[in-house]
């Protein structure tokens, strides 16, 4: 990651299909101090970029997401048309979590809000409660 | 963290949480700071029918903005029966640039607020403050 990353209030794109990982992961993010604008889709993430308005400076992705466009092609995307912004993919909610740590870590926050495997096990026990109910 | 759980007690148990269902990806996020700018809450999804997902989930939501033509099985209203029917305390507001709320049988929309589009989201936040000084949370 540049490590310009301290200097001003950064932009992460998060990319998810999945509802609650992306809510929780971005609101992790929200919590280290960067602004935080959210994609369901690699449609959408292409469309949020080309916004100027927002100027993204990381994209946090998923491999597999709905739509045609996976995380690899959305990757390959922003390399072609947005060579500045640097691009996280995660296949697991695990590497998800880690990638969004590591990036709280070099965040303009102090500190880490709490650890990675808080923000799995809070994701684990959304879902469990989703498919049980 | 922005999801609740029923059975947890939580600090942040005093906050609202809102339910922003929004195919427009440049709307949804300008709706979505808007929202977040008032200390709220939000989770955004891009369909009804991943609202209704997450309304059957133990998630807490207090209150549910969506918008009437979504792609997937369900459309807006389809989720604001839905939550009348199921979440009955979940307020639902209405946002649409074409659905007519005095169209629909009883003249009336089958929700607490009807948000005409365009609407200037500056103003969104006092609209939807007293449907939730009316009683919040979707704690059952």
């Amino acid at each position: 990651m540049p490590s310009e990353l301290n200097s001003t209030l950064q932009t992460i794109l998060v990319v998810d299909g999945d509802v609650i990982t992306r809510t929780v992961i971005a609101d992790y993010l929200r919590h280290c101090g960067y602004r935080v604008i959210e994609a369901n889709s690699g449609e959408e993430a292409v469309e949020a970029l080309q916004h100027e308005g927002f100027k993204v400076d990381v994209v946090l992705s998923d491999v597999s997401l709905p739509g045609r466009m996976s995380g690899f092609l959305l990757s390959q995307w922003v390399r072609q048309n947005k060579p500045g912004v640097d691009v996280v993919l995660s296949s697991v909610v695990e590497r998800v979590a880690e990638a969004a740590s590591d990036l709280c870590e070099e965040g303009p926050a102090l500190a880490k809000p709490y650890d990675p495997k808080t923000v799995v096990d809070h994701i684990n026990r959304l879902k469990v409660g989703k498919s049980s109910r | 963290m922005v999801l609740r759980e029923a059975q947890q007690p939580d600090v942040l148990q005093q906050t609202v949480t809102v339910l922003l269902a929004e195919d427009e990806i440049l709307i949804r996020i300008d709706v979505a700071e808007e929202l977040r700018r008032a200390g709220w809450k939000v989770i955004e999804v891009a369909s009804a029918d991943d609202a209704i997902d997450i309304l059957k989930s133990s998630v807490i939501v207090d209150l549910v903005v969506t918008d009437v033509n979504m792609p997937g099985q369900s459309n807006g209203l389809d989720l604001a029966g839905f939550v009348a029917r199921e979440r009955p305390k979940i307020k639902v507001a209405i946002m649409s640039a074409h659905f007519v709320p005095a169209a629909e049988p009883g003249g009336a929309a089958p929700c607490d607020l009807f948000i005409s589009k365009p609407f200037l989201h500056s103003q969104l936040v006092d609209q939807l403050r007293p449907l939730l000084q009316r009683g919040t949370s979707s704690a059952e």
